[in-house]
């Protein structure tokens, strides 16, 4: 069964499974150092038989200590032991990298790691344990990485490690992710929480729980504070406190596989992360963290690293926004000459970014900044010019999915802008610099976006079922003097332009661009007058044409009617599929063809005209062909209504793209008379 | 050649007040180039065997989009090389300086090769990201070098699409100072200038870019570049002389030097695995399959560590070492054993050159070992826990290489592996059905370079990336294999046979009462040159090889053979090419023969390699047209 994203809150789940569940009896011994002759027997596990390495144990642990600084350090505990059995996977388990943080006034430690080796060697199992000289650590900027390579293993080599990673941040419980690239017999999670955090809880995945336990406890807590100048002494707080424990199980975890149509594997890969939704220390009242969207998007709005410069008049841009508007009157295209100002000057180093990096009056100058630091410009220069507009949050859909009901900013990457002209509103995204006006690049079509303003922090529905992508070729072919003569165009849709402007840049990738097509004719062509149009005006797609001539000279001449159009692979593969499909768009491929029959040939055998139905309604497939006269026509059309869709389907699509190959690679067949 | 001395000399003074409007670049570079080195001056001031200074300024007008990696600078620095006094400034078209680069805009990071566990390198790193073309940048720095092992060489054209208006080499030394160089594609000689110490300056002006022509010679043959060698030098605390190749060795001799001792425990795995075996051969594979099943490769580069092997005994407790390590591991055991054996240092790599036996300098990037015998010599690749004894391959095979003597550096060539050598020799048996479903039994015997991939499908993919690429490599549209079985023979000469089993849903295209089949189905040629421009380099085929195929498939009955192709039979100097069809009732028998000599062809000759590509690729696509029989 799916199991959909299903949060909730600790305190709930606390009131209703108290319960004591942790001495299960299945639980694999959890002391360090645990390994029997017998661990080594298993030359293979039945979890899956070819796998290079296998996790015993995947454990993890995460509680909360009082510091010296006055505050709580979340103590995360991890211990693996993995079974090596192929060389394969030595790469991969055997070295371990372990990345911290070090800044002037937020530092993470790593303490107790413990490591080692165990063979089977004349029927005793020998320790080898790793040296302290063995551990290397590199340092760059705030980041500290310690790295170690496992000493003396071997094919059949057991090695397991341990360490705490302590960090002072109280709001962040380490996500858990039951499912790796190695099978896991036992991977287990336990968070012990103080009753005064709370936490919500987004899980996910396909995986079912083993064990998914709550129960309440008691804890004792010591905070050391500085006092306020250096001659006041530390003082110490002691005391106790209800907590709740969560533990969870999942058991033979098999790895997920990469399949073609997924936006990234984080969204479907089983895995439970945390979110502090408020906090209630003693004698205070309710202090809400996880706030509402309201609260966010006002909060956002005075934050200087995001929305402030909306707030303020802005002069500065006023040589600018005069030099983009070049006295243009009608608001409309006011607006679209800032955006291509932005656009066509500036030039982004990072897709990736919730927040300026730097002030909007630097990116003005340096002419360059990140996603946000670009569209919050743009955003500036738009009000500036007299228009309403509002930054919008994103998450691109390599990033994963984003929740609506929770603000929990790290899910979002992207920012784009919201400007009002009028009656109507418009998306922009001036940081891709292939887009046109109001159009958006695809990587933003994953799900919605959220308006970011604090009256009205609407829902946005970018959804890839949205999007269509249309694209229609044509092709004339007609006898002269020297054989036969054909005209190509086809017009690209708005991802199909985007990838052309992308791609051709330079005389020289237009001229490779050419000739890959020109190896595409299942026979020899010779093609002249190649153009693409229209890669420099962003507001219209993109078409490619050209003409191109070939000469018939056997007794039967066999022709493919769709030229160098054919769908050549079904791109779905395997034969199951467990996750959805989801496809960047919804495609409307038209071929049209339209062809004398060669001079001095006959029509022997065309293909059979069809039309297919995928789902009834979510898409069709039609190949209408008929000879009249001296004259072929053929219309393709493949049609796809929807982007994503469930594994439930999967079989029916991929069933349905079998089919367009199968039909595509039909020919035309004619004779000599 | 008066003149020509002051211009060099007299080229950095003008350097200061550049103008780098892009104006003033002839259109004859800008041609089809993504960017144009504008001036560069490289400076190498050796000052004794421990030092040298080296001083590089440039600027680089980008041209568009994918020029756009050349305008970020990067230099590196370790505990053997300082870098500082780094400077630079963004142009804009008309030459106008828009930024400086600040210090704190650079990056300090540390280099990941993304191999190595430990290393000591570090990068300092700085891009002005600006996108409006054209554009260009300026920058320079400055590294001292604690000794001159490794002096910089001077390649004015970095790249293809890349175009230089001026470029200067100059590099000083001290009086007395033996320097060597090795020039390529420099139709003169450097000016020479005796002045309290040497002075050697090489001028380029006005190199036109090119592009990347396939199978063309390796870069610094083709371009401009010249290379340094130091005479005496210090390294590490160090000191040595490479003059010669037997200098040169000595050196390395000397960072080895005490390293094989071996502790007891291996002394005697030694002494139990090899006491009782008689034949030398014998004993270097069993003591080479030891080091196989006990260690393996993790890669530690510190300091002087880069070119000094950790000794025997850190080998034998970790069960790890880097090549250089696990080399002399090897060299140590076979010690122990009372063989012979040597470090040999290599360029390794496919489709790498060996070491240039005229000009001794230590351009390697590896370490293996070897141990000479009366007619021949045994190979060791000590990094690979697969390799079967004496095997070098397309990594380290056919090439000059450098072998540590006690008497030092011996130049020696690692095996060569012909057409017969690398062969591949395959079985197809095939059903067609009614639908035009393809299903294959296919038997192919690999050997020698060809064997390569199946033998790290076998050892380095586990089970999913060996499903995904057998499921990819095949060019078919739509198949699966859902049946493999792998054998190998791991002699000197690798050998592996592989069984597949291969399902090809509409292989053949059934269109109302025709059938299509392509009848070579799984060794079509893929490869088509593009003849639109002249060719500028020779053709280098550096490995060879010999594909057979014989095909037999069953297709329905009741069709008749409309169209069979012709037989197609091609030999030249390149190699040659074969394919005939014959069909009987309802049975298809294909034979294709398909041979690649290694040899250099000037480029007169592409036409007609192009052409014999041309060929291959349509005879290995030709289709049998069958039709039904009126019933």
């Amino acid at each position: 069964m799916i199991k959909s994203i299903n949060p909730c809150h600790a305190l709930l789940l606390a009131v209703l499974f108290s319960t004591n569940a942790f001495s299960q009896k299945d639980r694999p011994d959890m002391k360090f150092g645990n390994v029997k002759p017998a661990d080594f027997l298993p030359q293979a596990y039945a979890i899956d038989s070819s796998a290079s390495a296998i996790f015993l144990i995947d454990q993890g642990a995460t509680h909360y200590n009082g510091n010296n600084e006055g505050g709580f350090d979340v103590v995360f505990e991890t211990h693996e032991k993995i079974r090596l059995l192929k060389k394969t996977s030595f790469e991969d388990v055997a070295t371990v990298k372990i990345q911290l943080v070090k800044t002037n006034d937020y530092e993470e430690k790593l303490d107790d790691l413990e490591a080692a080796t165990f063979n089977l060697e004349n029927g005793q199992v020998v320790k080898t344990k790793l040296e302290k000289s063995s551990i290397f650590k590199d340092k760059d900027g705030d980041y500290i990485t310690v790295k170690f390579t496992f000493p003396n293993i071997k094919e059949g080599s057991i090695i397991e490690y341990k360490y705490k990673h302590i960090t002072p941040a109280f709001w962040r419980i380490p996500a858990w992710t039951f499912q790796g690239v190695y099978p896991r017999l036992w991977s287990e999670y336990s968070v012990e929480i103080p009753e005064f955090y709370d936490f919500v809880f987004l899980q996910q995945g396909y995986l079912p729980f083993h064990i998914d336990s709550v129960k309440t406890s008691h804890d004792n807590f010591n905070i050391t504070s500085h006092g306020s100048s250096a001659d006041s002494r530390l003082s110490t707080y002691s005391f106790g406190a209800n907590t709740v424990q969560h533990f969870w199980v999942v058991k033979d975890a098999v790895p997920l596989k990469d399949e073609s149509f997924t936006t990234t594997l984080q969204n479907h890969v089983s895995k439970i992360e945390f979110q502090l939704s408020s906090i209630r220390y003693p004698e205070r009242p309710v202090e809400p963290y996880l706030r509402d969207w309201y609260k966010v998007s006002e909060d956002l709005m005075k934050d200087e690293d995001f929305g402030e410069v909306l707030s303020h008049d802005n002069n500065w841009l006023k040589d600018d926004v005069k030099k983009a508007v070049d006295n243009e009157k009608d608001p409309l295209e006011k607006a679209k000459k800032i955006f291509a100002y932005v656009r066509d000057n500036f030039s982004c180093n990072d897709y990736s970014y919730r927040y300026l990096s730097q002030t909007p009056k630097k990116t003005l100058q340096l002419k360059k900044g990140n996603v946000v630091d670009i569209n919050m410009l743009l955003a500036a220069m738009l009000q500036y010019a007299g228009f309403e507009v509002h930054p919008v949050l994103l998450s691109t859909r390599k990033h994963g999915k984003t929740l609506d009901v929770y603000p929990i900013m790290t899910k979002f990457n992207y920012m784009i802008t919201q400007a009002v002209i009028g009656d109507k509103s418009y998306l922009l995204d001036a940081a891709s610099g292939d887009v046109a006006f109001g159009k958006l690049p695809v990587r933003c079509y994953n799900g919605s976006a959220r308006i970011i303003e604090a009256t009205n922090p609407a829902l946005i529905n970018l959804s890839a079922d949205s999007l269509k992508e249309s694209r229609i070729t044509a092709v004339f072919i007609v006898n002269d003097e020297k054989g036969l003569a054909g005209s190509y165009a086809s017009t690209f849709g708005h991802a199909g332009s985007i990838d052309l402007r992308d791609e051709l840049h330079t005389d020289e990738n237009k001229k490779d661009f050419y000739n890959k097509e020109k190896k595409e004719f299942p026979f020899e062509v010779e093609m002249t007058d190649a153009v693409v149009d229209s890669l420099k005006l962003m507001d219209n797609p993109v078409a490619f044409k050209y003409t191109f001539k070939f000469k018939p000279e056997d007794d039967m001449l066999y022709l493919n009617p769709l030229l160098t159009e054919t769908t050549k692979e079904n791109p779905f593969k395997s034969a199951e599929r467990i996750y959805p499909v989801e496809m960047p768009y919804c495609v409307d491929e038209v071929y049209l063809l339209n062809m004398e029959i060669p001079k001095g040939y006959k029509v022997e055998e065309v293909p059979k005209s069809s039309r297919v139905m995928l789902n009834e309604t979510d898409g069709m497939f039609e190949y209408i062909i008929a000879a009249s006269g001296d004259h072929i026509q053929l219309r393709c059309r493949l049609n796809i209504k929807k982007a994503n869709f469930t594994p439930d389907d999967y079989q029916t699509l991929r069933d349905f793209y079998a089919f367009v190959v199968k039909k595509e690679a039909e020919q035309i067949v004619f004779k000599k008379m | 050649m008066k003149k020509l001395l002051i211009i060099a000399l007299i080229a950095p003074l003008f350097s200061i007040a550049q103008n780098y409007a892009v104006s003033l670049i002839p259109d004859s570079l800008k041609n089809g180039c993504d960017a144009v080195k504008r001036f560069e001056e490289l400076h190498v001031i050796i000052k004794s065997p421990s030092k040298a200074i080296i001083k590089h300024k440039y600027a680089i007008t980008i041209l568009n989009k994918d020029g756009d990696e050349y305008a970020a600078y990067a230099n590196n620095y370790d505990k053997l090389i300082d870098l500082s006094d780094i400077s630079g400034a963004l142009f804009d078209e008309n030459g106008k300086k828009l930024k400086s680069v600040k210090k704190r805009d650079i990056a300090d990071v540390s280099v990941d090769d993304g191999y190595s566990l430990a290393l000591d390198g570090r990068e300092k790193k700085h891009d002005f990201y600006f996108r409006q073309y054209p554009y260009t940048v300026e920058y320079e720095d400055e590294q001292s070098l604690d000794g001159i092992y490794f002096l910089p060489y001077w390649q004015p054209v970095e790249n293809e699409k890349i175009a230089v208006q001026q470029s200067t080499f100059i590099v000083e030394t001290p009086d007395g100072y033996q320097l060597r160089y090795k020039q390529n594609n420099y139709n003169a000689q450097p000016t020479i200038v005796n002045n309290n110490g040497t002075a050697y300056t090489w001028v380029v002006n006005n190199l036109k870019g090119f592009k990347y022509e396939p199978l063309q010679p390796p870069f610094q043959e083709i371009t401009t570049a010249v290379f340094l060698g130091a005479s005496d030098f210090s390294f590490g605390g160090y000191s040595g002389n490479m003059n010669t190749w037997a200098d040169l060795g000595k050196f390395q001799q000397q960072l080895n030097n005490g390293r094989d001792e071996l502790p007891d425990n291996i002394k005697q795995d030694v002494q139990r695995l090899t006491a009782s075996i008689t034949d030398v051969r014998e004993k270097v594979r069993i003591l080479y399959e030891y080091l196989q099943s006990n260690t393996r490769y993790i890669s530690i580069q510190l300091g002087i560590g880069g070119w000094q092997p950790f000794d025997a005994k850190y080998v034998a407790t970790k069960k790890y070492g880097d090549c250089k390590a696990l080399s002399n591991f090897m060299v140590s055991l076979l010690k122990q054993a009372g063989i012979k054996a040597n470090y040999v240092l290599i360029n390794a790599g496919n489709g790498r050159k060996g070491l240039n036996e005229d000009f001794p300098a230590p351009y390697f990037n590896h370490v293996i070992a070897c141990v000479p015998m009366a007619k021949d010599t045994i190979w060791l690749e000590c990094t690979s826990a697969t390799t079967p004894a004496g095997y070098m391959g397309s990594f380290t095979g056919n090439r000059k290489a450098l072998l540590i003597g006690d008497d030092g550096g011996h130049v020696v060539n690692t095996p060569l592996y012909t057409a017969e050598d690398n062969k591949q020799l395959r079985k197809t048996d095939a059903l067609v059905d009614a639908e035009g479903n393809l299903t294959a039994d296919v038997n192919t015997h690999f050997s020698g370079i060809q064997q390569e991939t199946q033998h790290s499908l076998i050892h380095d993919a586990n089970k999913e990336q060996r499903d995904k690429y057998l499921n990819s490599v095949l060019n078919l549209p739509t198949y699966t294999i859902d049946k493999y079985d792998y054998k190998e023979d791991k002699k000197t000469l690798p050998t592996v046979d592989e069984y597949l089993h291969v399902l090809a849903p509409n292989y053949a295209s059934v269109s109302g009462k025709r059938l299509f089949i392509q009848a070579d189905v799984f060794n079509k040629s893929t490869t088509k040159f593009n003849t639109d421009n002249p060719r500028k380099f020779d053709l280098l085929f550096r490995s060879a090889y010999k594909d057979i195929d014989t095909i037999n498939i069953t297709i329905p009955q009741g069709y008749t053979a409309e169209n069979i192709p012709p037989a197609t039979d091609i030999k030249n100097k390149f190699g040659s090419y074969s394919i005939s069809y014959k069909v009987e009732v309802n049975k298809i028998f294909v034979l294709r023969v398909n041979q690649r000599n290694i040899g250099r062809y000037p480029p007169s000759d592409f036409a007609e390699f192009a052409k014999f590509y041309e060929d291959i690729y349509k005879a290995d696509r030709s289709k049998i047209v069958f039709v039904k029989k009126d019933s």
